[in-house]
């Protein structure tokens, strides 16, 4: 069957326009494998690899190096060896860029929504299909952006939900209610009642994977599976210069220096990146809000829950990255995990540094036993 | 998030800090938009331009009030009144009046803290429309934001879009030192994503409207837009303009000027204003006395000439820089 396959600049994120290519990974004539290095984008944000999202010969590299393209632009033709040359250039001449809003036809464009949970307004992005809920949640500042690469991948098949937890994002800013990590799993699990979803497999990170291991132990019926990136999940693991000083951190200069402790590779960071955290930490009741998150994290009554866990019940994968500066902890004794990863040369970020194989563990099927 | 113009984002920053703080007062000619008068009317304008709409309603004759048309008046009870604790925010329409009061300016509210050995504050906002571009000739048309920053103990702010607007204005009321808050006549309907909540933008931060690592332009208020877009459109020809915003002229992040100069090595300041004794002429010399050893071609000016602004619509085009302007001036520093 001859077809011609168009490759086109993805949309990462809600606020992502226009990206640049800046390398190649394959060249025409060569053949390209699903789910393997196709490009490196740059965007105003971030840097990242684009997987390629079918396979077969890349015929025609349409998109030029360093040139600014939009979202939905044509990058590159994929197509079997039967497709003419004279097939492959009418297709390019007739390609149109889809418009965000097309319609029916067009490209869902995932719209965040609100609710209120405990008098608190909560904003999640909810997207994809299927009997399975995914639900994503992210770390200390950090909001449900922080899944524009692999939430997008693991909607193909699955309904998702990624959720900004209060002080964070979207969501209600006052946190005073919050005194402990149970009272933080707690609203999670009144969240997905009021959401009306029976169960969830929860993939958190770092403070959010602290969260789901105890939203697993209170509310185990909740909890199909756990998938934990870079979790805290023992007493002493966190990084307290890096809370502090992402706290603290008033100018850009600053910021920049803590959010580069982030990342393995630190120039994937972008302008962009730090302005939008600037402007989410100049929101009035932030400061507070993180503070009592960072007490909360750091505190020997959080450091004891996790450590005293006991057993769960669930399937539990862990992700970390070898070069994380942040959160560096064993799992606790009693836990079970079925499967344990140390990601070569990634930080605290692999959702975002190594984007497929956070991407596979979530979708790994689960083998019996 | 949702999309605000820069009128609507200052009024919303007004109405936050009246909310949270009591001591937050505003005065000036119409600004209870004539809600304050016995002729029945409830949603007239509120300033010439709109701005304080709907604050007359929720706050009330005690804390929104119209003033005589006497502008050394407005300002003389507000720094008074900032004095004895309150924080007020005076209004004072076109920049180009404050020069009656300016000894109330000049002399007393920049130097209060400083003669009084710190044990006395002025927290007071003075909020004018600035620029060109609208056919309102001399008198209203000026920019004059480098006579405030030429005072010591004043802040001078150019909130150049709606995001910045509210987040300058609120950290302007928060503020214990006496800000000018100049807000662009021509950017009042441009719109943005403003969040809703209470937030700050800190004096003496720029911004980047664009990154690049060819030109450097610093600009302020409209300016910085029409620079944006020179350097999109240059982008495709592979030049790479970094646009520098300093949002506020004092304090000004000399640091973030000269540290993408050091990566150009070009640098083109767009000012609305004539150039003697200005913004555009402050930031040259900041080049050549701290960015020198990285300095690869002369600093070009783009301003405006040295007369006042014309009346004539067509005259007034001509004699404001454009992005045509702007392009040229690039286009000289790259050859």
């Amino acid at each position: 069957m001859s077809s011609i396959i168009p490759i086109k600049m993805p949309k990462w994120g809600l606020s992502m326009e226009e990206g640049t290519i800046t390398t190649w990974y394959s060249s025409v004539g060569d053949i390209v494998i699903k789910g393997e290095d196709f490009v490196d984008i740059e965007t105003s944000k971030i840097s990242n690899t684009f997987e390629a999202s079918k396979g077969g010969r890349l015929r025609r590299q349409v998109a030029e190096l360093d040139v600014v393209y939009p979202c939905g632009a044509l990058l590159a033709i994929i197509a079997d060896d039967e497709v003419s040359e004279e097939e492959i250039d009418n297709f390019i001449a007739s390609f149109v860029v889809e418009e965000e809003d097309e319609g029916d036809n067009g490209p869902i464009k995932p719209a965040t929504e609100n609710i209120t949970v405990n008098d608190l307004k909560l904003r999640y992005l909810a997207y994809g299909e299927g009997d399975n809920l995914v639900l994503f949640l992210h770390g200390f500042g950090g909001d449900l952006e922080n899944w524009q690469f692999v939430q997008p991948l693991v909607a193909e098949n699955n309904l998702t939900v990624a959720l900004d937890f209060p002080g964070h994002g979207q969501s209600s800013k006052d946190v005073s209610s919050f005194e402990n990590i149970e009272n933080m799993a707690d609203l999670v699990a009144d969240f997905l009642v009021t959401k009306n979803f029976k169960q969830a497999h929860v993939v958190g990170h770092s403070m959010g994977g602290g969260i789901a291991l105890v939203l697993a132990k209170r509310h185990p019926k909740l909890v199909e599976r756990l998938t934990l990136i870079s979790p805290v999940s023992a007493s002493q693991s966190v990084n307290a210069d890096y809370l502090n000083g992402f706290i603290d951190a008033a100018r850009r200069r600053d910021l920049e220096r803590v959010i580069k402790t982030l990342f393995g590779n630190d120039e994937l960071v972008q302008r962009a990146m730090v302005d939008d955290l600037l402007r989410y930490k100049r929101m009035d009741g932030v400061p507070e809000a993180l503070k009592n998150f960072a007490n909360i994290l750091l505190s020997d009554a959080t450091g004891d829950y996790l450590d005293t866990l006991g057993s769960l019940p669930q399937s539990i994968t862990v992700l970390r990255g070898d070069l994380d500066k942040i959160v560096q902890a064993s799992m606790p004794n009693d836990i079970t995990v079925r499967r344990y990863e140390m990601l070569k040369d990634v930080g605290h970020m692999p959702h975002m540094e190594a984007v497929s194989e956070v991407v596979s563990a979530i979708l790994e099927k689960e083998t019996s036993n | 998030m949702t999309k605000k113009t820069y009128r609507q984002a200052i009024n919303e920053a007004l109405h936050h800090e009246m909310e949270r703080d009591p001591r937050v007062i505003l005065c000036g000619e119409d600004v209870a938009g004539g809600q304050a008068g016995s002729a029945g009317v409830t949603d007239a304008a509120g300033g010439v331009l709109g701005v304080t709409k709907g604050l007359f309603g929720a706050f009330g004759e005690s804390r929104v009030i119209d003033t005589p048309i006497s502008e050394s008046a407005i300002i003389g009870m507000a720094v008074g009144a900032a004095n004895t604790g309150l924080r007020p925010v005076a209004e004072l329409m076109f920049v180009d009046f404050l020069g009656v009061c300016f000894d109330q300016i000049f002399n007393q509210a920049a130097k209060l803290r400083y003669m009084f050995g710190g044990k006395a504050t002025t927290p007071l906002v003075i909020r004018a429309m600035v620029g060109g571009g609208m056919g309102a000739a001399a008198q209203h048309s000026q920019m004059l934001d480098s006579l405030f920053t030429h005072i010591p103990g004043l802040k001078v702010v150019l909130p150049s879009g709606p995001y910045d607007a509210k987040g300058l204005l609120i950290q302007a009321i928060r503020d214990d030192d006496p800000v000018i808050f100049l807000e662009h006549k021509m950017l009042y309907d441009m719109e943005e994503e403003v969040p809703d909540e209470a937030y700050t933008v800190p004096f003496g931060e720029a911004n980047y409207l664009t990154d690049g690592k060819d030109v450097t332009v610093v600009a302020t208020s409209r300016m910085a837009h029409l620079s944006a877009n020179v350097a999109k459109r240059l982008a495709a020809e592979g030049i790479s303009v970094e646009v520098v915003d300093p949002r506020t002229t004092s304090p000004l992040d000399d640091i973030s000027i000269l540290e993408s100069f050091e990566k150009t090595g070009r640098l083109v300041v767009v000012d609305e204003a004539n150039p003697r004794c200005s913004f555009a002429t402050d930031i040259a010399a900041l080049i050549s006395s701290r960015g020198f050893r990285h300095q690869k071609a002369p600093v070009v000016m783009v301003n405006s000439p040295h007369t006042p602004v014309p009346f004539s619509p067509a005259l007034e085009q001509l004699y404001l820089p454009n992005e045509e302007k702007i392009e040229a001036a690039i286009r000289e520093v790259m050859s």
